[in-house]
């Protein structure tokens, strides 16, 4: 009785003879193929499960042609559109790219990345000439991630896998007036971390047009508008900029926001804030090590957030209404602590 | 990846890497040695007709546990891996655009070397989506200062040299000078940190790298590794060790909702929704200076409920920022 094999096992035993081959196979090559070659299936259940094997193997991105003499088909693999080309990198950029992989790899916070990058560096270090890594792997001294906040690392992860699939994705959001939740499904584009935390940028099937979503409003877990599918399902627009459809402006930027915004920082502090911003935004410094903060715009809820990093180190010069305001929440904030006793 | 995909790419990985130890192989192959053996079982059942033995997937392992070297034969047809698919381009394309943002000029210039000599070899789609396709990712560019100190710092960590760092440390609310032993750079959450041996607190930390003021690296080596028990890296590392107390703030429902976004999920937190739409969120309080901080972050959206010897503090915080003012 022959050991039956399993698909994946079949499928490496096809690829194996196609890639060896060094011209077409026809059916009576492939009848011999162990997985194939059991003589106690008819030949059309074979057949049949050679078929599907096939287009298990080109939906993983490989180029079979087929041609026929008239009566029986054959079968050749595109080599040059379906093995990686000789990738001209040194050693050096071979280490490089290993030490990058890794450091967003080598912990279990890998987000998004975890499934292609390990499949792309794998084949990277396979395709990059025949000098190999070093005997000795280096061990991982940086480590990267997207994460920003424990709450969005679900969301972040499910939706930047699906950006990367170019999958639509589907979720319960609770919009920025807080008037219900409703159900989007949306193309993602691109993901934009602010200080806030990160934002999707993409296309709103329902509403026709590009939206922003903050992650932390999505209520419940993000799932794939259609989980039966696996083939790509969007193009990314070739003129989207990420950067230009949603602010990067590090304290927010729009109609309500504060604008020419003016931040002393006492020199204690001063150079934390230049470690930040420095080369960003305009930084006024005097002699005594204290410095200026300028910003085109802020809004002044992300910016108090920023703020209460040096409690008593800043005072908020600019704009007038801005100070003011912070003096009013100063002072009603000391007014409840001194007024109850709890 | 498909199984076939991914064991396709582990073969030529191996032919290429002959000899390489166990070990390492399964490092560089993100699994574990015994998940490495497992698939060179799988793969000795496969080979092309006539099957002589020749014909069929071999590997050989020369030595012993993890340190063994593997060898692999009868896989020429498995020289070259099988091209990128569309997501694996794009998640290397993303991935080298995100490290660039927190990477100093050397290695800037390295990864743009690396991305064009990639785009030059590859063609079709592949090399489409890496020449022409947007930012996927977008995390704020890091300053030259803080590219230059993680670049500085993450080679002190590889060589195990001892930096002096000037350091303000939020816990104590003032500059200081410490010797550490780095260990790593890592980014947590929207920071970057380094996590170190102090020799002033006498266990490790995690140090943020813009409170650094300055670092200095020292001709001195060590050559302790870091303590394994730690988990490195994860984000509630920041918030451990042992309570000073319980913390509990209220919200008004102008701030309700976003402290609830923020909070859910998170470690050791209990938050209560009052029925008016206020907030009210307990957590273990380890470092009353950050406390200080999230409290004044909202103005007169929060109220600090407990502890009441931190209440305190923070009014007298605030009389100092508003002193400031006057």
């Amino acid at each position: 009785m022959p050991i039956a094999i399993g698909p994946t096992e079949r499928q490496l035993n096809l690829l194996s003879t196609l890639l060896k081959a060094r011209g077409p196979i026809s059916w009576h090559d492939i009848a011999r193929i162990d997985g194939y070659s059991d003589d106690e299936t008819s030949i059309r259940s074979r057949q049949k499960r050679f078929e599907r094997d096939m287009k298990a193997l080109e939906n993983t991105g490989l180029r079979v042609s087929r041609t026929t003499d008239g009566v029986r088909p054959s079968y050749e693999i595109d080599r040059g559109a379906c093995l990686l080309p000789s990738l001209p990198m040194s050693p050096e950029q071979r280490l490089l790219m290993f030490r990058i992989g890794m450091s967003y790899l080598e912990h279990d916070d890998a987000g998004p990345f975890k499934k292609h990058l390990s499949s792309a560096l794998l084949k990277l270090q396979a395709g990059a000439g025949s000098a190999g890594l070093p005997a000795d792997l280096p061990r991982t001294f940086v480590k990267r991630s997207l994460n920003r906040r424990p709450a969005e690392s679900n969301r972040l992860a499910v939706i930047g896998e699906a950006l990367l699939e170019r999958r639509r994705v589907t979720f319960q959001y609770e919009g920025q007036r807080r008037d219900g939740v409703d159900k989007r499904t949306v193309a993602p584009y691109a993901l934009v971390s602010r200080r806030g935390g990160w934002y999707l940028v993409g296309y709103d099937t329902a509403r026709k047009g590009v939206r922003t979503f903050r992650l932390s409003r999505i209520r419940g877990t993000v799932s794939l508008a259609t989980p039966q599918m696996s083939a790509p399902e969007y193009d990314v627009p070739t003129d989207f900029d990420a950067e230009g459809s949603f602010s990067t402006e590090v304290f927010g930027r729009g109609d309500n926001a504060f604008k020419d915004v003016q931040i002393a920082f006492d020199a204690e502090v001063a150079f934390v804030v230049e470690n930040e911003f420095a080369g960003i935004y305009k930084i006024e410094k005097r002699k005594d090590g204290s410095i200026t903060l300028h910003l085109p715009q802020a809004y002044p809820g992300e910016l108090l957030r920023y703020l209460g990093e040096f409690p008593g180190h800043w005072e908020v010069r600019k704009p007038t209404e801005l100070r003011e305001m912070v003096v009013k929440n100063l002072k009603a904030a000391l007014k409840t602590l001194e007024g109850r006793a709890r | 990846m498909s199984d076939v995909g991914e064991l396709v790419s582990l073969v030529s990985f191996l032919v290429v890497n002959q000899g390489i130890s166990l070990r390492d192989a399964a490092k560089a192959t993100h699994r574990t040695p015994k998940k490495l053996l497992n698939d060179l079982d799988r793969l000795i059942m496969c080979g092309v007709p006539p099957y002589t033995p020749s014909d069929y997937f071999h590997y050989s392992l020369k030595g012993h546990g993890d340190n063994a070297r593997v060898k692999v034969n009868f896989a020429s047809h498995f020289a070259r891996p099988l091209t990128f698919t569309p997501q694996e381009a794009l998640a290397l394309k993303y991935a080298l655009e995100h490290f660039s943002r927190g990477a100093d000029s050397e290695t800037t210039k390295q990864i743009d070397a690396l991305t064009e000599a990639l785009k030059e070899a590859l063609h079709g789609r592949v090399h489409e989506l890496l020449a022409d396709a947007g930012k996927g990712f977008v995390t704020p560019r890091q300053t030259d200062r803080m590219r230059s100190m993680i670049g500085l710092l993450s080679a002190a960590a590889e060589d195990q040299q001892l930096v002096e760092i000037e350091y303000y440390s939020a816990h104590r609310a003032r500059l200081g000078t410490r010797k550490i032993h780095p260990f790593a750079v890592l980014e947590i959450g929207a920071h970057f940190y380094l996590f170190a041996y102090c020799g002033l607190a006498e266990d490790t930390r995690h140090f943020r790298l813009d409170r650094i003021r300055d670092a200095r690296v020292l001709d001195v080596f060590f050559d302790e590794a870091p303590p394994k028990k730690r988990k490195l890296g994860k984000m509630e590392a920041l918030f451990q060790g042992t309570p000073k107390d319980k913390l509990v703030v209220r919200f008004s429902k102008q701030v309700a909702r976003e402290v609830i976004d923020e909070w859910s999920d998170s470690p050791g937190v209990k938050i209560e929704q009052l029925r008016d739409g206020r907030a009210v969120i307990e957590t273990p309080l380890y470092n009353q200076f950050w406390a200080i901080g999230f409290v004044m972050g909202f103005g007169e959206y929060a109220e600090l409920l407990e502890p009441k010897w931190l209440r305190v503090e923070l009014a007298e915080t605030i009389r100092r920022s508003l002193q400031a003012h006057l």
